[in-house]
Parts: structure tokens; sequence; C-alpha cells
């Protein structure tokens, strides 16, 4: 298992490398001069030169991604061009909003998608499992900013519930989490519904009727552990697409958290900090993706002997995107 | 007739009668059974006919203001009422389907060309190709779509043509797996063998043997690609890093009527259900094309 970890981490940094050069490449060709947008309109060419001069943007581009990466092996991800901090500072400023959410937003996703994919399976073909497909479907074709708009203004403007923006307690999470969480909700009732269904078919659970054991003991014992890997799969998966797609939402919510901060850095022009966003999310991902994958190779001990085999055979998938092609879920949930 | 000639015949028959219904033929027949996918269909059609007549039908021209009728709910002169500038808004919805399924197929078709090519020769070449490609694939995989897509979007500019290419990047990955993990399954079977060995170039073996045969997991994941692609163009838009006014974006019309919405709640439910109606067809149609062109699939 330590041995499984320590591939999978090492596989990761490669990976990551790759993601610093692609998205350095991205912003390195972006228009508009830093050096002038910090200055001003009103500065004299010499001056901006100085400053281009005086920041390394005169130097080439394979100059300044060593510097970029040698920097950020230090951890220093460069000084933001509007407040002039650090912004390793700025993004820890925003890191833990964005996480919290996207944790309750998991939280709440799991509570309500397995119950409700599990119910749906167990009654398949009755008006429950007819509703929870009808409202998967729903979640998962809704624009998660729109529903966020219609609530917003049904429970805050009309109603008066709850708050329409911000972040200053406990009541400010519930519109966001609740918008955020609807296509995970969708999701991940889908893959229970599916994986549980393609389980409740099985040899073993008709031994299991057959033995008399209560249905209690067969969905939750005999049926839900078996379904759990693609399950677990796919709720790893929300989770970090709940990082990422945070960013619409927190817009619409005015939640200070890193997704707004790097929009805002976007339209600003303010490089440094978009690129160092970019990058903790990016990263983050990787990590709850390698999270997700260490998980189920210590529940199952058949992914990590595939790993080995896969390996040989040049199949290097992970085994999230392994089970995500059988799931049929590859692309699913994105928003 | 002896029995055993009688049993050749009726086999002959049958064998006729198989090779007359084509694959396509087939598909059709078991898509036609599921109602919702034809339900999808026909919304996507009626979708595909309001883009393309979209002069024709629409009541007013997307971009024509008048001040004498702002923000007016929905009356019989504009069913989805006005916007800021006295636009009619169900007009805008209407011009809109042309830059969302545009959005959605171009970049669709882009990433998938790009996709298959990348897969198809990782899995037919194996070794150093293959780990070089889907290294890359994995970088691209590994940045959250949406983030990739605005980063692409910020580098590029606003714009149709950048949101195009910021959505289509970030569906490279997916089609590069789904081709070349079919690939791999195809590459050593004997009609691969068998063209080899009458000196089909590697390209022609690529694109005329293999392709065909792992085309049903392209369409799928293409259906549903497309519906994905819509979605995200219309976020980048509601950012503000797609399609910018005056241009009828979906996405961009429900960015910019948040300002009034408070008065004018009407201003952000059309926009949004031409979102989801579109999504919804897309997804319908795209299930019920997996499970017809894959009927093992169909749980």
């Amino acid at each position: 298992m330590l041995k499984y970890a320590f591939r999978r981490i090492m596989a990761m940094i490669p990976v990551l490398i790759g993601i610093s050069l692609v998205i350095f490449t991205l912003l390195y060709f972006t228009p508009g001069d830093p050096a002038r947008m910090m200055l001003g309109d009103l500065a004299t060419e010499a001056e901006v030169q100085a400053l281009r001069d005086e920041m390394g943007l005169n130097d080439g581009f394979a100059v300044r991604y060593f510097r970029y990466m040698g920097d950020l092996l230090k951890g220093d991800l460069g000084t933001s061009y509007v407040s002039k901090l650090p912004v390793t500072e700025e993004i820890m400023s925003r890191l833990p909003v964005t996480v919290l959410v996207a944790f309750l937003v998991m939280i709440f996703a799991v509570l309500i998608g397995v119950p409700a994919g599990i119910i749906s399976a167990v009654k398949q073909y009755t008006w429950v499992d007819s509703i929870v497909r009808v409202l998967s479907l729903l979640g998962i074709t809704m624009p998660a900013f729109w529903l966020a708009l219609l609530l917003v203004l049904l429970l805050a403007v009309n109603l008066g519930w709850l708050p329409a923006s911000g972040l200053y307690g406990p009541k400010y999470y519930i519109l966001p989490v609740i918008s955020i969480s609807a296509v995970s909700i969708a999701t991940i009732a889908r893959t229970t519904r599916s994986s549980m269904l393609e389980v409740i078919r099985s040899d073993y659970m008709r031994t299991a009727k057959a033995k008399g054991q209560s249905p209690r003991v067969i969905i939750f014992k005999h049926a839900l552990t078996n379904a759990l890997i693609p399950i677990l799969t796919i709720v790893g998966i929300q989770f970090a697409n709940g990082l990422g797609g945070a960013v619409v939402n927190e817009q619409v919510f005015a939640i200070p958290g890193l997704g707004k901060m790097m929009v805002d850095a976007i339209k600003a022009r303010n490089y440094p900090l978009v690129q160092g966003s970019v990058l903790t999310l990016a990263l983050l991902q990787s990590m709850v993706n390698l999270g997700v994958d260490l998980l189920y190779a210590s529940v199952d001990p058949r992914i990590r002997s595939q790993y080995v085999i896969k390996k040989k055979v040049h199949m290097k998938e992970t085994p999230v995107t392994a089970v995500l092609a059988n799931t049929g879920e590859l692309d699913g949930g994105l928003k | 007739m002896t029995v055993i000639q009688e049993f050749v015949q009726v086999r002959k028959t049958e064998e006729v009668v198989t090779k007359k219904r084509s694959q396509a033929h087939e598909v059709w027949r078991r898509l036609k059974k599921n109602r919702l996918a034809i339900a999808g269909m026909l919304i996507l059609i009626l979708l595909l006919f309001i883009a393309v007549f979209a002069d024709v039908i629409a009541p007013y021209p997307y971009a024509k203001q008048n001040y004498d009728e702002v923000l007016q709910p929905p009356n019989l002169k504009h069913l989805a009422g006005t916007d800021e500038f006295g636009r009619d808004i169900l007009s805008r919805i209407i011009y809109g389907s042309r830059i969302s399924l545009q959005i959605g197929f171009i970049s669709l078709t882009v990433g998938a060309l790009v996709g298959c090519i990348l897969g198809s020769i990782a899995g037919f070449f194996g070794g150093v190709i293959d780990n070089v490609i889907m290294r890359f694939m994995d970088i691209l995989h590994s940045i959250p779509r949406v983030i990739l897509a605005i980063a692409i979007a910020a580098s590029l500019g606003a714009g149709i043509t950048s949101a195009l290419i910021a959505v289509a990047v970030g569906s490279i990955p997916n089609f590069a797996r789904v081709v070349r993990a079919a690939t791999m399954t195809v590459r050593d079977q004997d009609f691969v063998e068998a063209a080899r060995a009458i000196g089909a170039s590697t390209s022609r073996i690529i694109v005329k043997h293999i392709l065909p045969n792992i085309l049903a997991p392209i369409i799928v994941q293409a259906t549903l690609g497309v519906g994905t692609s819509i979605l995200l163009a219309a976020s980048l838009s509601f950012l503000g890093l797609g399609i910018q006014p005056p241009v009828p974006e979906w996405g961009a019309m429900l960015s910019s009527s948040r300002t009034y919405m408070r008065d004018n709640p009407y201003m952000v439910i059309a926009p949004g259900i031409a979102i989801m109606l579109t999504v919804l067809a897309l997804n319908l149609f795209g299930d019920g094309l997996r499970d017809a062109l894959d009927p093992k699939l169909k749980k």
C-alpha cells in the first residue's frame, strides 16, 4: 500500500510541473503590459521600461519560467500587481472559504444523493424512482448559476428568509451550498442508482435473500458495500468539481473565495494572482483525486494489483478515470 | 427436401435478412423504442430549425433598442418581455440559439477531432509516443475544466472564437482517453493485421480500419459533451469572459439581467429555460444513443 501511495505521489509531480507550464504559457501570451497596468496611463515610456526591467518582464520565456519555478519551489508565487501583497498570502486568506464551501457542498450532496440513489434503485420503476430520476436529470442540466439566481429571487428577494449575498454567518452558507450542490446531488444519485442496480442483480444478493436475511441487511451490508467504489469516485470528482465550479457561484453570491478572487484578478489583468489561483485549484483537484485513489486502493486490493499490471501494459490511467469510464460519468457533473 | 436442406435454406434466408438490416438501421430501431431519447431528438431538431430560421421566426431584430419600452414584463407584444434597452427578450433568445448551438457543436467537433487524432496515435503506437501524449492529456485533465476555460479565455480575450477554443481544449482529454482505450482493444485484431499484411499505411489503417470500429464510444461522448460545452460557454459569458454584449448569448443575458432581477424577475427566467432545455434535450438524446449503440451498457 505504501509503495502504491509513493508511486501515485511521484506520478503527480510531472503532472503538476506540466500544469504550471501550461498556465504560465497561457498567461505569458496574454495581451496587456503589467508594468503599464501598475503605473497607469500617466507614466512615461521610460518609467514603464524601467519597471519592466525591474520585474524581469523583458527576459525571454524560458528565463522567466525557470525563475518562476525557482520561486515556486521556495513557496513564492510572486506579488499581486494590485494589492502589492504576496500572492501566497492573498490565496491563503481566500482558500479556507472555498474549501469550506466545497466541503459543505460535498457533505450535503452525499447526505441527499446517496440515499436518493439507493431508494431509487431499490424501488426501481416506482413513482419514487421516477421522481428521483427526473429531479436528477434536471439537476444535471440546470446551469448552477441559474439555479442560484432563481433561489435568490425566491428565498431572498420574495420571501426574505435568507440573505442574498456575502458570507457573514451560518445563514449565508445555505443558498450557495444548495445551488452548488444541486449538480453533485444529481450526479451522485444517478451513479448510486446505477451502481446499486448492477449489484442488486448479482448472484450473491439472491443468495442473501434466499438465506432469509432482512432487506435492511441485504441493502446496507451486501449491496452498498459492493456498490461503493463508483460512488466513492463520483463523490471525489464532485468535491474537485465543487472547488472549480464554485468560481461561478462565488460570483453570484459575492463569496470572498478563491474563485471570485481569480475572476476579479483576470478582469484587472493581475496575472500573478491568476496564475497562483489556477495552480492552487489544480493542485487541490489533483490531491483530491489522489486521496480518492488511495482511499479505494485501501478498500479494494484488486485496484492495487491492477495498477501494477496496468503499468506493465502501458495503461497508466488512474483508477479514477478507469472507474469513471465504466460508469459512463467521465464528463458528468461539470459546471 | 431433407431436414438438413431445409435447415440450410432457413439459415440462408436468415443471413440475407441480417445483412440487409445494416448497423445504422439496428441502432435506429433501438433508439425509436426509447421515447425520452426521441423527445430529446425532436427538441434538438426544433432548436436547430429555430437557429437556422431565426431571421424569419424572431419577431424583432435582436439588437433593436426601443427606449419607450424598457424593462416591460411579458405581454402580447413582447412574449418574454423586454430588457434594459427595450430589446425583445424572446427575439434575443431565438437568435441566441445560433450562438449556443454553434459554440456547442463547433467546439465539440474541434475537441473531438484533436482528441481522436491524439488518442488513436497514442493507442496505436503505444510506448514513448503514448506516454508523451497521455501525460499531456493528464495535465490538461488535472486542471478543473472551468478553470482551464477561464484561463484560456483570459489569455485569448473575450469573443466567440476564444470562447470556442476555451471550451474545445477542455474536451480533448476525454476524447483522447476514450479513443485510445478503444484503439488499444482493436489494434491487435486480425483485420488490422490483415490490413498491415497487404501493405496499408499506418494513417490508412487508423482512418479506414480502426476509427470506424470505435465510432460508437466517440459518438456517445460527443453527444453528451455538446451539452457540457454549451453550459461551459454560458458560464464563461456569465462571468463576462466569453461572448460580449450585444451578442445575444444566453449566459451573458442572464449575467446582465442580474442587475435588474429584483424588480424584473421575468428577465432571469427565459434565458435559463433556454439553456436548460437545450442541455436536457442533448442529454436525453445522448443517453438514448448510448443505449442504442451499445445495449450492453443499458442498465
